[in-house]
């Protein structure tokens, strides 16, 4: 089923083969599994992996309304990722409202964005990231550093979902060229904040 | 840091994050759902090519049966036209366009004369080089007309049954009076041309005028006595004026000896033009076999 379009093994998914479903999966689910990954703020792999799941849960669930005259089906699974990603927030923000202990609860700095130079990452010591030269650690922190949510998410789609401008509006729910803005920003204080790491001309 | 360096950098990263995760497969709760959410009805099939391709030859193929077994059969039940003593009209089969002409080619020395079709005349002055007389016929169920240039002699003898048409086409490259009539074994003949219920055209033909006899859509066919048919075609300057007096008092007879006798006139007279030209006056007679006598 690798060489069927992605409506098609929906189409099968919807007639009641799980082939399909491997197919999707394989397509889909890692690209899906960093999307979530990174959108939650929490780095938090088995969350993730919940996410992942639960994306898929809400495919099979909702097929039926899919329709391909609308929107392409990775619009429509980015789409769903991405409003599990925010209820994910949302949930996990008021369970730290909730809590007595702020320890427990790295992710409040999420509810009031600061500059990136005035927020210190709960998890990673990133002067340590940067020493030990680990350039993965420094783009994901130099990601959740992003002042503006909506921008980390556009830059994600962008890499992850081959670079099709008018289906990253779409997944967002903005225009393309709000699209495009968004993708420019994150790319410029992406390397603002590669260079503050060191990474001036690293292509190694 | 230059926005290639940042590209790769980051592709790179995608890359290396997609390689990361987890092995992440498909839970059993999701195949349960699929399997109880399994759509009712029918599968839409227009999702597999495989199904495609099989439909459309499916398609191809019903429609080929058709073209070459239904219509011709059907075909040759109708019998849309008049009834000429022993032959018929009807509407010509379903078939490619233009004519096959197979059976064209000179008498030679020592072909048999019992298998000769044509007693080509020399047409006396009439200058005929260049016109063209062609017996077309179609067999039921061949996707081909064929045809025979009657201004040559040809060798292999025609059979025609009961299920395959006919017809004449003429072009005449000169001013004349055109007379065709056709005898069948039991001794009856039909003036083919000049004939009003067959053809627009009447006497005297107009140089380059095209014939077909009978006009589109139809053909003739053979529906009665199986046995050996001429086809006389007779080219003239001047009008057959005692032929065409014969042939009124023939179509008048009511008696059935009364007829035979005045074909036989009609007959004697035609046959001559054939074997013996006048200068203005000769003919070409064509000859071939009915075989069969009814639809199978």
């Amino acid at each position: 089923m690798n060489k069927w379009s992605d409506e098609q093994l929906l189409e099968q998914l919807l007639a009641g083969k799980t082939a399909a479903l491997d197919a999707l999966y394989q397509r889909y689910a890692d690209k899906l599994f960093v999307f979530c990954q990174h959108i939650t703020n929490y780095r938090d792999r088995q969350s993730a992996e919940d996410l992942v799941q639960d994306v898929f849960l809400r495919v099979i669930n909702s097929a039926k309304t899919f329709d391909s005259h609308k929107a392409a089906f990775r619009t429509w699974l980015f789409t769903i990722a991405r409003n599990r990603c925010f209820d994910f927030n949302r949930r996990r923000a008021r369970i730290r409202f909730e809590s007595l202990d702020p320890v427990d609860n790295p992710g409040a700095a999420n509810e009031t964005p600061a500059p990136l130079e005035q927020i210190p990452h709960p998890d990673a010591d990133v002067e340590n990231t940067v020493l030990k030269s680990n350039r993965d650690a420094a783009i994901a922190d130099c990601l959740e550093r992003l002042n503006n949510p909506d921008e980390r998410e556009a830059i994600l789609l962008y890499y992850l979902d081959d670079r099709v401008l008018r289906e990253i509006a779409e997944t967002l729910n903005c225009s393309i060229s709000t699209a495009r803005n968004r993708i420019t920003a994150a790319k410029e204080s992406l390397r603002q904040c590669l260079k503050a790491k060191g990474y001036e001309s690293t292509t190694a | 840091m230059k926005k290639q360096e940042l590209e790769k950098l980051m592709q790179d990263w995608v890359d290396r994050e997609e390689k990361s995760t987890p092995e992440l497969r498909p839970t059993r709760e999701m195949y349960r759902r699929i399997q109880a959410g399994k759509r009712t009805g029918p599968v839409l099939l227009y999702q597999n090519y495989y199904t495609i391709g099989a439909v459309a030859a499916g398609l191809v193929l019903l429609v080929a049966l058709y073209f070459l077994f239904v219509q011709p059969i059907y075909m040759n039940r109708l019998s849309t036209g008049v009834e000429l003593a022993f032959l018929g009209q009807r509407n010509g089969f379903a078939a490619e366009p233009g004519v096959v002409v197979r059976h064209a080619g000179k008498t030679g020395k020592g072909v048999d004369q019992k298998s000769r079709l044509i007693e080509t005349g020399p047409f006396g002055k009439l200058d005929i080089q260049n016109s063209g007389i062609q017996f077309q016929f179609q067999r039921a169920g061949s996707r081909f007309v064929e045809g025979i240039d009657l201004l040559q002699a040809a060798v292999t003898p025609l059979n025609l049954t009961v299920s395959d048409n006919y017809r004449l086409l003429l072009e005449l490259q000169t001013d004349c009076y055109l007379y065709i009539y056709q005898s069948s074994v039991t001794g009856g003949i039909v003036q083919l041309f000049p004939n009003a219920t067959l053809s627009g055209c009447e006497n005297p033909v107009p140089r380059e005028r095209q014939i077909l006899l009978p006009e589109e859509p139809d053909w003739f066919y053979l529906h009665q006595e199986p046995g050996e048919h001429l086809l006389y075609i007779l080219i003239t300057a001047t009008p057959l004026n005692e032929v065409e007096d014969n042939y009124r008092l023939y179509q008048k007879a009511g008696e059935a000896s009364e007829r035979e006798e005045i074909s036989a006139v009609i007959l004697n007279l035609i046959n001559g033009m054939v074997k013996e030209p006048l200068q203005e006056t000769s003919g070409t007679l064509f000859r071939f076999n009915h075989s069969e006598t009814s639809l199978q």
